[in-house]
């Protein structure tokens, strides 16, 4: 079964009398554990895509199933408890601007998706977790001591302590340099494949979108280009040891 | 607990606005507590003055005198063997300060130039001096039992007489057996009591001078005063057993009973207390609906994030509730605590207040400390927090997550 299975996919926004198409019949399909970027010019539908397939909104046509669960359906069967223990199981979220809740701590933060699942183990998870982007020392730290890309890495931590079968994440890097946007992008994809995770990515990186083992490009709504690169997939398969080496520079 | 510590930080992170929602309700509490409390020792205050001026806290009578005393007064009183019999009855609790056995009856009291009716009550001069406390005497001296004629005078009545202490007067009154009978009485003194139509008309005089004015020794009433008016049901019980038990066909009236004015006053009062703590609830309504409707505007990309990440729609609302009832509690345990703070304060300070309206004298500010009015703010602060929030939250949980999270 793919773990992203999207059919048709239509979004519309009514803006005042006028109807906007944000996504116009998109067809994609994205394998257990396999990494996609997400391009395309602003405004082409990258961000709405992500937050169908992220079960955050619904289509106006079309259907999306995450490990055949129908996350998007218009009015659904799933009512909005289901959809959040859903996400809440299967879906880490990194966002542009960090979204860390400002009154807790890092380690609180990472902690935040372990409490809502009710796991158990959570202080050693947590631990675990700080330790893999190596912010162990700033677990009793607030969000706002921390730099851009410590913060990002803090939300990484708090994408996948959980162990979600699907990392979703807009435009991770464009608050940070582009160094430090790299670094975090290595981390991402390292502790994600070390998960098993799937990745989406959308970003406005052309050296990122470079290296990308799948590319997406999207335009007004359709899918212009999808390409798999055989070449970069063997790239991304660096070991977890060099992503943590990056985060020490 | 989660909420609890999260909203504890909220409450902290927003400091200033924490403070203005916190110093709203406070305000709030602390107004119901002191309002509560002014009134309550008014009640309080007029209640004794009540007991002490006039009715005391039990007054015993002849069996159907209620019924009867207006038309035929001379058939329904007590006998001086069973009125003495009473008191040696009364003397036996615990609780017992003082017994007068009082007649009452109309006289015509005048001097030379002019003529007064008075409403004339003879009484024992030496327990009524106790339970007539809270009458003052604004010239001359108390009844002296040693000193048949002399006479106490209202202030009113006085001054339509035109008569001073030490003034000699006429008083006429019809005996039992119908016939008109004078005597002289001498103006020892002039009182006040609370209520000035009853001033207007008073006199009071020994008992002794009374019975031989109307010709008999037999009394209306034995009034009994005790020492804690809270303990009164179970004196009143108690002595009822006592007296059915001496074989005495007697009834009983409390103060309350008697006291029709008190109650109109209290009613006038309690409505006004009702009123204050609408208005109160209503503005700390808006306080801290107002507050919360900030906190969720501010925060609605932090919803957007967490629900994003998987926290249900009740969650959300769980969380700002949390945070207002947090708010609330301390804003009610800091109001109360002030508001009892002021309420000693106030009374300590002993200001003094003008006459209330049907009375002829002010009386000493004071604040009851009145329990249960803390508790009904303290929670009701609660209440209303629980509800200002509710519905802020209620609509941040349900907003769009995706719009929630474009909210920057
Ligand atoms: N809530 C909304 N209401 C109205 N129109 C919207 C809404 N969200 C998105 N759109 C429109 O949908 C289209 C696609 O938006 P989307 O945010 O998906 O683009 P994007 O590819 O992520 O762009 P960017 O690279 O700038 O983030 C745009 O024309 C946008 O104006
Ligand atoms: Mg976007």
């Amino acid at each position: 079964m793919s773990m992203i299975e999207a059919r048709g996919v239509h979004k519309s926004y009514q803006m005042g009398s006028t109807e906007v198409h944000a996504l116009r019949g998109v067809d994609i399909d994205v394998a257990e554990g396999e990494c996609v970027f997400l391009g395309g010019p602003s405004g082409s539908g990258k961000s709405t895509l992500l937050h169908l397939v992220g079960g955050l909104d619904r289509v106006s046509a079309g259907s999306v199933k995450i490990r055949g669960f129908e996350v998007g359906a218009l009015h659904g069967k799933t009512n909005d408890a289901e959809l959040a223990d859903f996400r809440c199981r299967n879906i880490g979220f990194v966002f542009q601007s960090f979204n860390l809740l400002p009154v807790l701590t890092v380690a609180e933060n990472v902690e935040y998706p372990l409490m809502l699942a009710g796991a158990s183990d959570k202080a050693r998870r947590v631990t675990r977790m700080l330790e893999e982007v190596g912010l162990a020392e700033l677990a009793k730290h607030f969000p706002n001591e921390l730099s851009g890309g410590q913060r990002q890495r803090v939300a990484i931590a708090r994408a996948l302590v959980h162990q979600p079968s699907l990392l979703i994440a807009d435009e991770p890097t464009a608050n940070l340099d582009s160094q430090t946007g790299d670094r975090v992008i290595e981390l991402m994809l390292a502790l994600s494949r070390k998960q098993g995770s799937s990745v989406v990515i959308c970003t406005h990186d052309p050296a990122l979108l470079a290296r990308a083992p799948r590319r997406v490009l999207l335009r007004d709504g359709c899918i212009e280009s999808d390409e798999t690169i055989e070449s970069n997939r063997t790239i991304r398969t660096e070991s977890h040891a060099s992503a943590a080496a990056a985060v020490a520079a | 607990m989660f909420e609890l510590k999260v909203g504890w930080r909220n409450i902290l992170r927003h400091r200033r606005r924490s403070l203005v929602t916190l110093l709203a309700v406070v305000t709030g509490v602390v107004s119901i507590i002191l309002f509560g409390g002014f009134v309550q020792a008014n009640y309080e205050g007029l209640r004794e003055s009540v007991i002490r001026s006039q009715y005391g806290h039990l007054q015993v009578y002849q069996e159907g005198y209620e019924a009867k005393h207006r038309s035929t007064p001379e058939k329904v009183r007590l006998s001086k063997q069973e009125s003495e019999k009473i008191v040696s009855i009364m003397e036996r609790d615990p609780h017992f300060i003082a017994a007068s056995r009082r007649i009452e009856f109309t006289g015509l009291l005048g001097n030379e130039k002019q003529s007064q009716a008075a409403v004339i009550r003879a009484v024992d001069p030496d327990a009524e001096s106790l339970i007539n406390s809270a009458l003052t005497i604004i010239d001359g001296n108390d009844l002296d039992s040693s000193d048949a004629e002399g006479v106490l005078l209202g202030e009113g009545l006085a001054q339509s007489l035109n008569a001073k202490t030490g003034d000699s007067l006429t008083l006429v009154s019809a005996t039992v057996g119908g016939a008109m009978n004078a005597v002289d009485v001498r103006v020892q003194g002039i009182f006040r009591s609370f209520a000035k139509e009853y001033d207007d008309r008073a006199m009071m005089m020994p008992l002794s001078q009374a019975q031989r004015v109307l010709g008999t020794d037999a009394v209306d009433m034995v009034v009994l005063l005790i020492d804690d008016t809270s303990k009164l049901k179970g004196v009143k019980a108690a002595l009822g057993a006592s007296l059915k038990q001496a074989g005495l066909h007697t009834e009983m009236q409390t103060w309350d009973q008697l006291a029709s004015f008190y109650h109109r006053v209290v009613e006038l009062y309690d409505g006004i207390f009702l009123f204050v703590i609408i208005v109160i609830a209503v503005v700390v309504l808006f306080g801290i609906t107002n507050t919360m409707m900030i906190a969720v505007m501010e925060r609605t990309a932090e919803i957007g994030t967490l629900r994003a990440i998987g926290t249900r729609q009740t969650g959300i609302v769980k969380q700002f509730v949390v945070e207002g009832l947090v708010l609330a509690a301390l804003s009610s345990v800091v109001g109360v605590l002030i508001g009892v703070a002021l309420s000693r304060g106030i009374t300590g300070l002993e200001v003094m207040m003008p006459p209330p309206p049907g009375s002829s004298r002010g009386y000493p500010l004071r604040i009851a400390l009145v329990p249960w009015v803390w508790m009904v703010s303290a929670f009701g602060v609660w209440a209303i927090a629980a509800l200002a929030t509710l519905f802020p939250a209620i609509n941040a949980s349900r907003k769009s997550i995706v719009d929630a999270l474009r909210h920057v």
